[in-house]
C-alpha cells in the first residue's frame, strides 16, 4: 500500500489565488495538510480566512492555482471534470449551510441523488438511502419535500445524503449555522457518530463548542494555517 | 422620507437589477421585443403582400370600366356590332396552347390583349417589348428558363413549320408562375374573344351597363368590384388580435417569471420600510424602462427582418408586391401594445409579489401554495365559453362572427393557461419512475407552478397562432392548388412521332418502372370524356402496364375482368353531351397523387366490346406515352430525356417539375414567421427558466453529477415546459380556425395539419431541449466554486 | 453562599442528616463540586444559628442528627432563587488580567499566551464535550445542563481570545 492510502485528503504546498494581474487576492495558502482516515477535523477562522476555499478544494469542487491536492489519493490536477464529479459522488459527501436540498425530489430521493448519480437501480439506491435516513432517525419524513421540512431536518436529510454509500469523506460548510443550539447539536452528534464509525470528516465552524466536536481543530488566518490543537489520534479517555 | 426620495431610491434599485443581470433582463427585454416585431413585421409584409383593392381591379379590368363577357361567343366583329356605338372596347383572348422548342413542350395559356390598350395592367412587360407582328410571341420568364430561351429565340406552338419569335417577356403581376404566350390581339389565332374590356366616361357607366346588357352579354363594373378577399381580411383580423393577446400574454410571462425571482428582495424592501405601493410603483417604473426598449427593439427587427425580406416576396408568393411601406397606425399599435402589455402584465404580478406577506418573502420560501383549484375553475370556464363562442362563429357571418373568433381564440388561450398550473401540478404526481433530470423537471415545475404556468402559458400562446394558421393553410391548400398538376411528379410525358421508341430508350437509362401510351377512347370518333366529382378528364385504354404508369399500382385483375378502373366511386362517362347509361363496372382505386387528365382506365377487351376505338388524346394528334419512375422526376432526368427526344423532329418531354414553382401564399408566409416566433419564444422563455435552475445546477453539482448530466437537467426543463405548452396550443389553435374555416365564401373543409402538428408536438420541444443542451454545453464549465443562488 | 443555598433546597424538598446532604449535592453537581464533610457542618450550624434550619431530634448532636427547614428558611430559599445571579462586582478573572498586563509589558509576546490559552480551552471544551457524547440526553438531564454551562464559557473564553487576537493585529497593522 502507498503512503497515500493513509491519508483521505493531503495538501502539500497549495495556493489558491482568485482572479489575476492587480486584482488577483489569495485566498489561501501556501498550507500542506495531511487527514487521515477516521479523523474529524474542524477548521476555525474568522471570515474570509480561506475556510471555504479549503473545504472547497478538499471537496473536488475546485482546483489549486499552486501545490496538489490529493483526494483519496488522487491529484486533482490529472482528473477530467467527469472524473471530479466521480470523485464527488463515490468519495466526498457535502453538507453545506442551507440550501443543501433539490427541492424538486422528496427527502429520500435527496438522499438517493448520489447513488442514482452513480447508477444504483432507483430500487436499490431507494432500499440504501432509506436506512440513511434511519441513521438520521428521519425515516418518518422519507417522503416529503425539503420545503415541508424544518430547518433542522433539513440538514439531517443533507447529511444522510452526505453518508449514504461507502463514501470515505463528508464535509461540512457551517452545517449549523442556521440552526438552533439543541438541533446544531444533534447535527454535530450525527457527524461525530459517522466519524466513529471510520469515515473522515472536515467540519468549517466559527463556532468554538461545535469545533470541539472535532479530534482536531485547525486556525486558519490569511489564508494560513496559524494554529493547531488537539491529538492527531482521537484522544482516550475524559479528563476533568 | 418623502414620496420624491423614496421613489428615487426604489428606482434606483431597479436600474441596478436590470445592469446586475444583464443576461435575464435581456430574456425578459427581448420577450416584450419577439412579439413587437411579429406584429409590426407581420403587418408591415401582409401590407406589402396582399393585393390592394386597385390591384384587384386593375387584374380584371386592366384599366378599363367595364368587362364584357358572351356567353353565346360570338366572333369579335359580330360582338361590336351588337355593342353600343359609343363604347370603346377592346378583345382580350384566351386559350390553352402548348410551346415547343426541340426536345421540350410545355403548356401555357396563350393570351391575346393589347399591353398598353385597355388590358394596362393585367399583364406586365418584364423584358424586350410587346408583340405587335403576326409570330411573334412574348413568353412568361418561367417559360423561359423552363425551355431554355432568350428573348429572339423561336418556339412553335404545335406547327413545327410555323415559328414563332420570342420578343419579350411578360408576366402576370397577381401570378407570377402562370406560364402564359402572348401575342398580339389582332393576329390571336381565335377569332373568339373571352372578353371584352370596354371604356366609359363615369356618367354613362350606368346607361352603358343596360344598353350591353339588352344584348344578351354579361357586364361586370369596374367601380362594382368589391374587395374579394374578405375571409383573407377577417383571417387577417382575428390572427393580429390573438397576436396582440399572446404577445400580451408573452409579456406577462415574462415578467411573472422575473418577479417571482426578486421575492425575498422584495420582502427585503418591504422590511426596510418601503410602502407596497412604492415598490408596485418602482416594479412598473422598471417594467416600463423595459417595455420601451423591447418596444424600440422590436419595431426595429420587425421593420428589418420585413426589409430584408422584402426583395425575396415576390419569388415566394409569386407576384409583383407593392414597395416597401409600412403603416405608422401598426406601428403605432404594436409599440402601444408592448407597453400596455408589459405595465398590465406587471402589474399583476408585481401586486401579487408585495402583497406577499413578509415574512415568507423574506424566507425565500417559495409562497404558500394556494390550491390551484380557482384556476382549474377559470381555465374551465373560459375553455366552455371558447368553444361555445366558436360554435357561435360558425353559424354568424361577417363582423359578429369575425370578433366571436377573437373572443374564442383569446379566451382559448387563457382558459388553457389558466389550466397550465394545474396540469403541471398533477403530472408531477406521476413523474416518480423518470429518469433523474426529467423528474427533477417535472417534479419542479409541479412544485413551483405558479413560476412554470407563465411559461407554459407563453409557449402555448406564441405556437397556438402557429396552429390556427397551419390549419387554415392545410384546409386551404386543395383549393390554392386549384386544378391538380396534370402529371404526376414522377412521370415523364414523351409527344410527337418518336413518343415510343424515346420510351424505349428512356427505359434503359432511366429507373423506369412502367411505360405505356396513353390513348383516349373515341365512340364513333368522338371522344369518351369522364368527370369524378369537380375532375373532369378523359378515358384511357391500356393494360396493367398503364395502370402502373399512371400510379394505380393494383387493378390489373378488375381490369382484366373488363371493369373500369378508377379514382373514385362516382366516375361519370360523357360521350359529347350524352352521359352514358351503362352500367359499366366500377374499381374505385385512389392512387397517391391526384392528377388531372386521364382519370379512369378500361382494358383493351372491354374496349372492342364496347365498340369503342382507341385514339390521341384531346387536342393532340400522336399518342403520346407516359413514363413512370420509381423517384420522383429531376430536372437531370427532364434534361436526359430531351437530349433523347431531340434526336428525332417534334418529339417532346413534360414532366411536373418543368411547372413546379414553389409558391408561398400569405398563410404560408404567416405561419413561417409565427413558427418562428414561436420557436424563439419557446427558447427565450425556457432560458429564463434554466436560470431558475442555476441553484439545483450548484447542487447536483457538489454532489457530483457528471457534467453531462447538468446539462440533461437544463434541457430536460425547458423541453417538458416546451412540451407541456405546445400541446395546450393545439386545441387553443383549433379553436378560432374551426370558427374562422365556414366564414370563407368557399367551401373548405376542416383538415388537421398533421406535419405542423407533429412538428409542434414533436419538433419544437426537441428544438428547445437540444437547444437548451447545446447552450449548457457551450457554456464554459463555470468555476465550480459554491454561491448558494437565490 | 451557594452550599448554603444548596443545602436549604436539598432539605426543602425533605429532611436529611449531614452525609445524604454532601453525596446528595455532589450528585447534582455530577461531581465537579467535591464537597467535604466538615464544610457541610459547619454550614449547618450556621444556617441554624440563622434560624432557617432546625433538628429533628434535639438530644442527638451526632452526625445521625436529621436537619429540617424552617418556615424562615424557605422564605429565605424563596429569596434566593427569586433573586438573578449577577457578579457585583464582577469576579476577578486572572486570564484578563494577564492578558492585559501583557499586552501594557510588550515584553512577553501576547499571541503565544493567546494561542496556549486558547490551546488549552480547547482541549478543556473537547473534553467537555466528549463528556456530553457520553451523557444520556434523556436521563441525565442537570448534567448535561451543567455541561452546557460550562462549555458556553470556555466557547465564550475562546471567543474573548479570538477577538483579543482580531484586535491586536488590527492595531499592529493599522
Amino acid at each position: 500500500m502507498s503512503e497515500h492510502s493513509k491519508t483521505v485528503i493531503r495538501f502539500l504546498d497549495v495556493e489558491r489565488v482568485h482572479g489575476s494581474g492587480q486584482q488577483a487576492v489569495r485566498a489561501l495558502g501556501p498550507i500542506s495538510l495531511d487527514i487521515g482516515p477516521g479523523e474529524f477535523v474542524a477548521i476555525m477562522g474568522p471570515s474570509g480566512s480561506g475556510k471555504s476555499t479549503l473545504l472547497s478544494l478538499a471537496g473536488a469542487l475546485d482546483r489549486p492555482t499552486l501545490g496538489r491536492v490529493l483526494i483519496d489519493g488522487q491529484d486533482l490536477d490529472g482528473l477530467s471534470q467527469r472524473q471530479l464529479a466521480e470523485l464527488r459522488r463515490r468519495v466526498i459527501g457535502y453538507v453545506f449551510q442551507e440550501l443543501n436540498l433539490l427541492p424538486g425530489l422528496t427527502a429520500i430521493e435527496n438522499v438517493a441523488l448520489p447513488l442514482e448519480l452513480d447508477g444504483f437501480p432507483i430500487a436499490k439506491a431507494r432500499a440504501i438511502a432509506s436506512e440513511a435516513l434511519a441513521g438520521v432517525r428521519l425515516q418518518a419524513l422519507a417522503s416529503r419535500f425539503p420545503d415541508d421540512l424544518s430547518g433542522g431536518e433539513q440538514q439531517r436529510v443533507a447529511i444522510a445524503r452526505a453518508f449514504v454509500g461507502e463514501r470515505k469523506l463528508l464535509l461540512a460548510d457551517e452545517p449549523t449555522g442556521a440552526l438552533d443550539s439543541v438541533t446544531g447539536e444533534l447535527v454535530m452528534r450525527l457527524l461525530r457518530e459517522h466519524c466513529d464509525r471510520g469515515r473522515t470528516t472536515v467540519l468549517v465552524t466559527h463556532d468554538a463548542s461545535h469545533a470541539a466536536w472535532a479530534d482536531r481543530v485547525l486556525y486558519l488566518r490569511d489564508g494560513l494555517l496559524f494554529d493547531e490543537v488537539g491529538d492527531r489520534r482521537p484522544p482516550v479517555g475524559a479528563t476533568s | 422620507m418623502s414620496t420624491w426620495s423614496h421613489s428615487r431610491a426604489l428606482a434606483r434599485i431597479e436600474i441596478r437589477e436590470l445592469h446586475r443581470h444583464p443576461a435575464r433582463s435581456l430574456l425578459v427585454l427581448s420577450l416584450i421585443a419577439i412579439p413587437v416585431a411579429a406584429l409590426v413585421g407581420g403587418s408591415t409584409l401582409a401590407r406589402i403582400t396582399r393585393p390592394t383593392l386597385k390591384e384587384q381591379r386593375t387584374e380584371t379590368f386592366g384599366r378599363a370600366t367595364l368587362r364584357i363577357e358572351d356567353p353565346r361567343r360570338l366572333e369579335a366583329i359580330a360582338v361590336l356590332e351588337l355593342l353600343p356605338p359609343e363604347l370603346l372596347t377592346e378583345p382580350v383572348f384566351l386559350s390553352s396552347t402548348h410551346v415547343h422548342v426541340p426536345g421540350r413542350r410545355l403548356a401555357a395559356q396563350h393570351i391575346g390583349l393589347d399591353l398598353k390598350g385597355l388590358a394596362e395592367g393585367i399583364l406586365v412587360l418584364q423584358e424586350g417589348r410587346p408583340p405587335v407582328k403576326p409570330r411573334e410571341l412574348a413568353i412568361s420568364p418561367n417559360l423561359m428558363q423552363s425551355l431554355h430561351l432568350q428573348i429572339g429565340g423561336t418556339v412553335h406552338l404545335g406547327d413545327p413549320n410555323a415559328l414563332h419569335t420570342v420578343v419579350g417577356t411578360v408576366a402576370d403581376p397577381e401570378a407570377l408562375d402562370r406560364p402564359l404566350v402572348l401575342a398580339a390581339p389582332e393576329h390571336f389565332p381565335d377569332s373568339h374573344p373571352a372578353y371584352l374590356l370596354a371604356e366609359t366616361s363615369e356618367r354613362r357607366v350606368s346607361r352603358a351597363i343596360e344598353g350591353v346588357s339588352e344584348n344578351g352579354f354579361l357586364v361586370t363594373a369596374r367601380h362594382q368590384m368589391e374587395d374579394t378577399r374578405g375571409f383573407e381580411d377577417a383571417a387577417l383580423f382575428v390572427l393580429a388580435g390573438f397576436g396582440f393577446v399572446e404577445a400580451a400574454l408573452v409579456i406577462s410571462a415574462a415578467f411573472a417569471v422575473s418577479l417571482r425571482r426578486r421575492q425575498r428582495e422584495i420582502g427585503l424592501l418591504g422590511s426596510a420600510g418601503a410602502s407596497p405601493r412604492g415598490i408596485t410603483a418602482s416594479l412598473l417604473a422598471s417594467a416600463v424602462i423595459l417595455a420601451t426598449l423591447g418596444a424600440f427593439l422590436g419595431i426595429t427587427v420587425g421593420l428589418g427582418v420585413a426589409a430584408l425580406l422584402h426583395p425575396h416576396l415576390d419569388q415566394w408568393n409569386g407576384r409583383l408586391n407593392g414597395p416597401f411601406e409600412t403603416s405608422p397606425i401598426h406601428v403605432a399599435g404594436a409599440c402601444a401594445l408592448g407597453l400596455a402589455a408589459s405595465i398590465a402584465a406587471a402589474t399583476i404580478p408585481a401586486r401579487g409579489a408585495t402583497r406577499l406577506p413578509i415574512r415568507i418573502a423574506l424566507s425565500g420560501r417559495r409562497p404558500p401554495v394556494r390550491g390551484s383549484g380557482k384556476w382549474v375553475l377559470v381555465g374551465t370556464l373560459l375553455v366552455a365559453l371558447a368553444l361555445a363562442l366558436m360554435v357561435a362563429a360558425i353559424r354568424a357571418r361577417g363582423l359578429t362572427a369575425t370578433l366571436s373568433i377573437l373572443a374564442a381564440a383569446v379566451c382559448g388561450v387563457l382558459g388553457f393557461g389558466a389550466l397550465s398550473p394545474w396540469l403541471l401540478e398533477q403530472l408531477a404526481r406521476f413523474a416518480a419512475p423518470l429518469p433523474l433530470s426529467w423528474r427533477l423537471a417535472v417534479r419542479d415545475a409541479g412544485r413551483f407552478r405558479s413560476r412554470n404556468g407563465p411559461v407554459v402559458t407563453a409557449v402555448l400562446a406564441g405556437m397556438a397562432i402557429s396552429v390556427t394558421i397551419a390549419v387554415m393553410l392545410t384546409s386551404l391548400e386543395p383549393l390554392l392548388a386549384g386544378r391538380a398538376p396534370s402529371l404526376r411528379d414522377d412521370q415523364i410525358l414523351l409527344t410527337g412521332p418518336a413518343a415510343e421508341e424515346c420510351a424505349r430508350e428512356l427505359a434503359r437509362e432511366l429507373p423506369v418502372t412502367a411505360r405505356a401510351p396513353l390513348s383516349a377512347v373515341y365512340s364513333d370518333g368522338q371522344i369518351v370524356s369522364a368527370a369524378l366529382g369537380d375532375r373532369s378528364g378523359f378515358l384511357v385504354v391500356g393494360d396493367a402496364s398503364l395502370l402502373r404508369a399512371l400510379g394505380y399500382d393494383s387493378g390489373e385483375q378488375a381490369l382484366s375482368e373488363g371493369r373500369i378502373v378508377s379514382a373514385g366511386k362516382q366516375l361519370e362517362l360523357r360521350i359529347g353531351d350524352r352521359t352514358l347509361e351503362t352500367s359499366l363496372q366500377l374499381a374505385p382505386l385512389v392512387p397517391d397523387q391526384p392528377t388531372s387528365g386521364p382519370i379512369a382506365v378500361i382494358g383493351r377487351e372491354r374496349l372492342a366490346s364496347q365498340g369503342w376505338a382507341p385514339g390521341p388524346p384531346p387536342r393532340q394528334e400522336l399518342t403520346p406515352w407516359l413514363l413512370r419512375l420509381r423517384r420522383p422526376v429531376t430536372e437531370e432526368d427532364v434534361d436526359l430525356a430531351s437530349v433523347v427526344a431531340a434526336r428525332s423532329v417534334s418529339t417532346t418531354v413534360d414532366a411536373a417539375v418543368l411547372h413546379a414553382s414553389p409558391r408561398l401564399g400569405m398563410f404560408r408566409i404567416a405561419l413561417l414567421l409565427s413558427m418562428t416566433t414561436g420557436l424563439i419564444i419557446i427558447f427565450v422563455a425556457t432560458a429564463l427558466t434554466s436560470m431558475e435552475s442555476a441553484a439545483d445546477a450548484a447542487v447536483l453539482h457538489a454532489v457530483g453529477a457528471a457534467p453531462a448530466l447538468l446539462r440533461r437537467h437544463t434541457a430536460a426543463r425547458a423541453g417538458y415546459l416546451a412540451f407541456l405548452g405546445c400541446v395546450l396550443s393545439i386545441p387553443a389553435g383549433l379553436i378560432p380556425a374551426a370558427g374562422l374555416l365556414p366564414q370563407a365564401n368557399v367551401n373548405l373543409a376542416f383538415s388537421l395539419p398533421w406535419p405542423e402538428i407533429a412538428a409542434t408536438l414533436i419538433g419544437l420541444p426537441l428544438v428547445a431541449y437540444a437547444s437548451t443542451w447545446l447552450v449548457a454545453a457551450l457554456r464554459r464549465p463555470r468555476h465550480p466554486r459554491w454561491q448558494p443562488a437565490r | 453562599m451557594t452550599v448554603r443555598h444548596s443545602l436549604l433546597a436539598m432539605l426543602a424538598d425533605q429532611p436529611a442528616h449531614g452525609y445524604a446532604l454532601k453525596t446528595g449535592f455532589e450528585t447534582s453537581t455530577s461531581g465537579t463540586w467535591p464537597l467535604n464533610i466538615g464544610q457541610v457542618y459547619t454550614t449547618l450550624a450556621r444556617l441554624r444559628r440563622d434560624g432557617l434550619v432546625e433538628p429533628e431530634n434535639l438530644d442527638d448532636h451526632g452526625p445521625r442528627q436529621t436537619w429540617r427547614i424552617t418556615d424562615k428558611g424557605r422564605l429565605a430559599l424563596e429569596h434566593w432563587y427569586e433573586s438573578p445571579v449577577l457578579d457585583d462586582p464582577p469576579a476577578r478573572d486572572e486570564l484578563a488580567i494577564k492578558v492585559l498586563l501583557a499586552v501594557a509589558t510588550q515584553e512577553v509576546d501576547v499571541s503565544r499566551i493567546l494561542q496556549g490559552q486558547r490551546a488549552a480551552t480547547m482541549e478543556r471544551l473537547q473534553s467537555w464535550t466528549r463528556l456530553k457524547r457520553q451523557a444520556d440526553p434523556e436521563q441525565e438531564i442537570p448534567w448535561l445542563l451543567l455541561l452546557d454551562a460550562l462549555i458556553l464559557k470556555a466557547e465564550a473564553e475562546i471567543h474573548w481570545l479570538d477577538i483579543c487576537e482580531q484586535r491586536l493585529s488590527q492595531g499592529r497593522h493599522g
